[in-house]
């Protein structure tokens, strides 16, 4: 081994002890000072660049010679004109500015971090704004972990009501740096707003875990763990687990503090019972917990739930065979969506009251409840609540044997299932439509329908649904699908062949 | 050249060739059956290095290309990919029409849909990419080009209903139809040229935007609904890919540099002469041929010899 490197790995073991052998640490005892203090400091945000260098380090006139300097480690990339310290590197060294003895420093450079990104947001627009409004967050948790922390949330909630869950993603793996440090009130809610996301994406596993997690700890408020609770019911509840989602929601209800017994978490979680209890035909429960709810949201004034429980109230009386009631509250329900001007969810009231029409024979009435569902959606471009709605029109046509028309919308509803790549749905429409040929004696097109249902349900890899079509196309019997004339004009042939036979037979 | 611009040149003249790596994206450039590439590789071993080389050799070959780069602060989803790709390859009044049009009328109450002169035009900055870039003799140019933009708003208008799944496949069938119009590749006619599109640090992709790439973006091109776009993927996870799409699917994992791979970078950092060969062994030993490690312990040996006077 040469004298040189058995010297640097000499001065190397001297300085690993002193750093916990970190290789990066190593590296800054060996440059200038300023150079690794300026790298050290550029560990504090995500990117850096000469203008921010100033920020970091105060007083520093050379900024544009430094970066260059900083910029120029193999483990710094550049990236859309910024400077990007790999993961690694930046995670080891932002790591370290969250202990103690550098909290100081690390919530000065923290401060001067917010009020830079805040005095370009008022300038930025759009997409821009929205990502120095994410940084300045981050800067702020590490300037005041309460302010960033309450800033975190009102930015996620937006985000989550835009659908814009990449935002979320994003806004709550930044938070998620600050772990070692992060109070464990904050850390339960992180956990809280990530289970929330998982279970907008429908990843169910991953939102029930935390959930279950933050539910079942003890240390957490009881608020945090009755809203855990009731999402995980919900989770159950889309999952078609109405029995765990009844035990979950009743769980909820008994955590809830009693300060929180009137508001407006206690009665969404009791409509949501109501809700399940009438998916389980417990309907005297449902009845009795939708109406404790409905008396809560009516006397605080809350007519968006107000029209959830009365429009939960109609479904609950239409399967009670109260027609009566239920129209009475579907139409309560729509006063309340007026009321708070949503127009957009009166079109599946609209639908629900159809159905009761059409289920008592009140064709007019229903059709015209389906036709303003209709209206409504397409005027909010819902091309899923059209096809639905179109396929409710269907059959209330073919209830009233008015055929083509109920063929006619059935494949209007096709048509928009196979626009969304509704696989499934357009599926079962296709079998529907086969029906309909079949009862209007069109055996063709019905052949055809059921074709094409089954293809469909297969691409679904639904295969007793598939099957199940497949016996009712194979019931259709042997008849070929070929018009009365060709049917005559094979019969009018056979004959002939059979009469020319006999006659070469008693000729002979 | 800017200062970020001289800054890149030096790391990517330090850059060890990946020589097999390189063979296997070169030969997926010229096929026409392997469509998308997979890079994957643990933190550190030099993915995003190699996707420079990548759009360096793209840029040798006159090949239009886009990249998106999902970094900690930057969350891509489906809408602003799409618009990323755009940006990067749409230059011209009538590319990406049918998208910008739409993407215009769902998020812009006050938006006329109809034809070009109701589509908003911005005239973006000058555009710098890693144009002509040389390995060894690097240099930066910079092409400048005028991107024609939607509106840029963020979120679906508030008196609409349409749900999250159903923007998504419309304004992709829009991005897929102009981005197929933009290549103009069809099976009767001769070969093009194709399209590169890279897709950097995949692990930091939120899961509903990985799932967009492969149910509706990546599908398009299996059913070759798109063709002759190439999409090279890089991140640290391996993406379980399904029996169906191998055929159009090249994987490739990033292995350790070997000993050999270290002395050539050693030699470009300026360590030359008897100390390459034991300083290799040396790194090879204590980073497991991890890039990023060996660039760390690398420069502390080239810092250390600095500050004993060593040149």
């Amino acid at each position: 081994m040469s004298e040189t490197f058995a010297n640097f790995q000499e001065s190397i073991g001297r300085l690993s002890p002193a750093v916990d052998g970190s290789r990066v640490e190593i590296l800054l005892r060996l440059i200038d000072q300023k150079t690794a203090e300026l790298l050290r400091l550029s560990a504090i945000p995500h990117e850096f660049t000469p203008g921010i260098l100033p920020i970091l380090l105060p007083g520093l006139n050379d900024s544009d010679e430094m970066f260059e300097k900083v910029a120029a480690f193999p483990f710094i990339t550049i990236l859309n004109q910024q400077a990007v310290i790999h993961d690694q590197v930046r995670k080891e060294l932002f790591i370290s500015w969250l202990k103690k003895e550098k909290e100081d420093l690390f919530k000065a450079t923290s401060n001067r971090l917010v009020e830079f990104f805040e005095s370009h947001i008022s300038a930025a627009s759009g997409r821009e704004r929205e990502l120095l409004a994410s940084k300045r967050m981050f800067h702020l948790t590490g300037a005041d972990v309460t302010k960033g922390f309450q800033e975190f949330e009102s930015l996620c909630r937006t985000a989550r009501h835009q659908n814009r869950f990449s935002d979320c993603h994003s806004l709550i793996r930044l938070v998620h740096e600050y772990d070692p440090v992060l109070p464990e009130h904050f850390r339960a809610n992180l956990a809280y707003h990530e289970a929330k996301l998982a279970a907008d994406l429908r990843n169910w596993q991953s939102a029930e875990q935390l959930f279950s997690r933050i539910a079942g700890d003890e240390t957490v408020d009881h608020e945090l763990r009755s809203k855990a609770l009731f999402r995980l019911g919900v989770v159950s509840s889309d999952q078609g687990q109405n029995e765990r989602a009844v035990e979950l929601y009743n769980q909820a209800l008994q955590v809830i503090p009693k300060t929180l017994k009137d508001s407006s978490l206690a009665y969404r979680i009791g409509a949501a019972l109501g809700a399940a209890y009438r998916e389980l035909g417990q309907l005297s429960e449902a009845q009795a917990m939708l109406e404790t709810s409905l008396k809560q949201a009516l006397e605080a004034r809350d007519q968006s739930e107000m029209a959830t429980i009365y429009n939960g109230l109609g479904t609950l009386y239409s399967k009670l065979r109260n027609p009566r009631q239920a129209i009475l509250s579907y139409t309560t329900s729509l006063q309340c969506l007026a009321a708070s001007n949503d127009k957009l969810r009166a079109a599946q009231v609209h639908n629900n009251l159809g159905t009761v029409y059409s289920d008592h024979g009140e064709w007019q009435k229903a059709e015209e409840e389906y036709q303003r569902s209709l209206e409504i959606s397409r005027e909010g471009s819902d091309t899923w609540a059209q096809a639905k709605v179109l396929l409710n029109l269907s059959r209330l046509y073919q209830g009233q044997n008015i055929s083509e028309k109920a063929i006619e919308v059935c494949q209007q509803a096709i048509g928009l299932f196979r626009e969304l790549a509704d696989f499934r749905k357009e599926a079962l429409a296709q079998r529907n439509l086969g029906r309909l040929f079949l009862a209007s004696n069109r055996i063709t097109q019905a052949r055809t329908a059921f074709a094409d249902a089954i293809s469909l349900f297969q691409r679904c890899s639904l295969i007793d649904e598939a099957c199940g079509t497949q016996q009712e196309l194979d019931a259709i019997g042997g008849v070929i699908g070929l018009p009365w004339w060709a049917w005559g004009g094979i019969t009018l042939l056979v004959l002939l062949i059979l009469l020319l036979i006999l006659t070469l037979v008693l000729v002979t | 050249m800017t200062i970020q611009e001289r800054v890149l040149e030096q790391l990517l003249s330090q850059f060890v060739d990946r020589e097999a790596e390189m063979r296997r994206f070169c030969g997926m450039l010229d096929s026409d059956i392997k469509h998308i590439m997979l890079l994957c590789g643990e933190s550190g071993s030099g993915k995003s290095w190699l996707l420079q080389k990548m759009m360096y050799e793209c840029s040798q070959r006159s090949l239009r290309k886009a990249k998106v780069i999902w970094t900690d602060t930057s969350s891509y989803d489906y809408m602003w990919t799409m618009r990323a790709i755009r940006d990067d390859l749409g230059a011209g009044e009538s590319s990406f029409q049918t998208f910008n049009d739409l993407i215009n009328q769902y998020t812009d109450r006050t938006y006329s849909p109809s034809v070009s002169p109701q589509i908003v035009v911005n005239i973006g900055g000058p555009q710098t990419v890693l144009e002509n870039a040389s390995i060894k003799d690097a240099n930066v140019g910079e092409i400048a080009h005028t991107i024609i933009k939607d509106n840029m708003f963020m979120i679906p208008r508030s008196d609409l209903n349409i749900s999250v799944k159903e923007l998504q496949l419309r304004l992709t069938g829009a991005f897929i139809k102009d981005l197929a119009d933009l290549i103009g590749a069809k099976p009767d006619l001769p070969k093009i040229p194709p399209i590169v599109v890279f897709l950097d640090a995949a692990e930091k992709m939120s899961l509903d935007t990985e799932k967009w790439i492969w149910d509706e973006l990546l599908r398009a091109v299996f059913e070759e609904r798109l063709r002759n776009v190439k999409f090279i993927i890089c991140g640290q996870r391996r993406h379980d890919v399904s029996p169906d799409w191998l055929i159009t699917v090249e994987e490739a994992e990033l292995q350790p540099l070997t000993k050999a791979h270290i002395m050539e970078y050693l030699e470009r950092r300026g360590v030359n002469g008897d100390q390459t060969e034991m300083v290799a062994e040396w790194l090879l030993a204590t980073t497991k041929g991890r890039i990023k490690d060996i660039a760390v312990q690398a420069e502390m040996y080239v810092r250390w010899r600095a500050t004993q006077g060593i040149l």
